[in-house]
């Protein structure tokens, strides 16, 4: 599961839970893989990014310093781009859980893909 | 893992299938995507942000879809498919997620601009489905239910006799074991009123698409161990007789081509008829 991934996921739709949004991410391993550069995708993806909880999970994997504070204000500066292209397309978390902040619910992620499938209680 | 529920056989795509399934299982046509896409352009006004694929398997519609919205979301029950779909190269803004078609999807309310649907929603209880996906559609996003017909050999001046080989497999072979809505619901295109997405103004449909594949007679076998009708039948007489309706269809395929070569040799471009109903959310 890429951190882009991660950015969109939320547990809100539980029962009960308000805004369940980040989720925790408890990592048991992380890949970091070779994704190609592609300077346009990284410009149009910022402003779209939910920045401070793109900082939680990086946080939660160990890479909280690559990334800047903010999303920057210069989307020419590459070295930038490229920094925040690692983070959010190539840190894979290949195994763990992602957790709802809000029940603890844990959700498993096998193989990279987070396994969302409720209970009937959950719903 | 396979669940046989009565008649109505639920597939739960084991990984050995799975692997058939990215193997033959065809990728859609450019020009139904094109349409698609232009659709949802012209109803969000431009906004192209999210598409979710429910019910998404080795990932083809997934990938389709990948270069024409800043992300995509993959959803399938089998781990095994999305194992698959992830073990061949997808664009970087295609993520997958193990999930039911009908559950709530991990997204914001009114989040995403397309969500489509390929030879999936016949597993799905629809009125939940149709929630889910009133909840995460922006105004004016697109729902589409996309499927294709069983392929269809071409081979000059025996393309009828070939139709009417493989459609006597279909419907009088392993007919019976799709679990007679299944089927019929495929065939009638999702035209019935079970796939009329309440919300919808009005319901577009196109039947002119078409994906052509060159196919070996053995890959064509291979396709047939993905259709659930056959899954049926397996479970219903054993894979024995399995075997024997399906080295049958193959063997009555290559009488008709009235060729010297073996069923793996044997090359025969098929035809995937597509058909898709579409509509929009009220803006």
């Amino acid at each position: 599961m890429k951190l882009i991934t991660h950015n969109m996921l939320s547990s809100k739709t539980i029962k009960g839970v308000v805004y369940g949004y980040p989720l925790i991410i408890r990592a048991s391993q992380v890949l970091t893989k070779d994704v190609d550069f592609n300077p346009e995708f990284i410009q149009r993806m910022i402003p779209k990014l939910d920045w401070s909880a793109l900082k939680f999970a990086a946080k939660c994997v160990g890479h909280e310093e690559d990334l800047p504070d903010e999303p920057p204000a210069n989307m020419a500066d590459e070295d930038v781009l490229k920094r925040i292209h690692h983070v959010v397309m190539e840190v894979d978390v290949v195994d763990g859980f992602l957790e709802c902040p809000e029940t603890k619910r844990q959700f498993p992620i096998t193989n990279g893909i987070p396994n969302m499938l409720l209970n009937e209680n959950d719903v | 893992m396979l669940c046989y529920l009565g008649s109505r056989c639920r597939q739960v795509v084991g990984t050995s299938l799975a692997a058939s399934y990215l193997r033959q299982r065809p990728s859609p046509p450019p020009s139904l995507i094109l349409n698609l896409v232009n659709y949802v352009k012209h109803k969000t006004h431009g906004g192209l942000d999210q598409a979710v694929d429910v019910g998404c398997g080795s990932g083809q519609i997934t990938r389709a879809l990948a270069p024409n919205f800043r992300t995509v979301l993959g959803l399938d029950v089998s781990q095994a498919q999305l194992d698959i779909a992830q073990s061949v190269p997808n664009p970087a803004n295609v993520s997958y997620c193990l999930l039911k078609g009908e559950d709530p999807y991990p997204v914001e309310d009114e989040s995403v601009a397309l969500v489509t649907s390929c030879m999936a929603a016949h597993w799905f209880d629809m009125p939940k489905f149709f929630t889910q996906v009133d909840r995460v559609l922006v105004k004016g996003g697109v729902l589409a239910l996309i499927g294709y017909h069983i392929p269809q050999p071409q081979w000059p001046g025996k393309t009828q006799v070939l139709k009417d080989i493989m459609y006597d497999f279909y419907w009088n072979k392993i007919g019976q074991h799709f679990g007679r809505t299944a089927r019929d619901e495929i065939d009638l295109e999702y035209r019935t009123p079970k796939y009329a997405w309440p919300s919808a103004h009005e319901i577009l449909r196109e039947s002119a698409h078409h994906t052509d594949v060159v196919m070996s007679l053995a890959s064509l076998g291979d396709y047939v161990t993905t259709m659930s009708g056959y899954t049926g039948y397996r479970h219903h007489y054993g894979d024995e007789a399995a075997q024997t309706i399906k080295n049958d269809l193959l063997r009555r395929l290559l009488t008709a081509l009235e060729v010297p070569s073996s069923a793996e040799d044997t090359m025969l471009p098929m035809r995937f008829h597509y058909f898709a109903s579409y509509a929009s959310k009220q803006p």
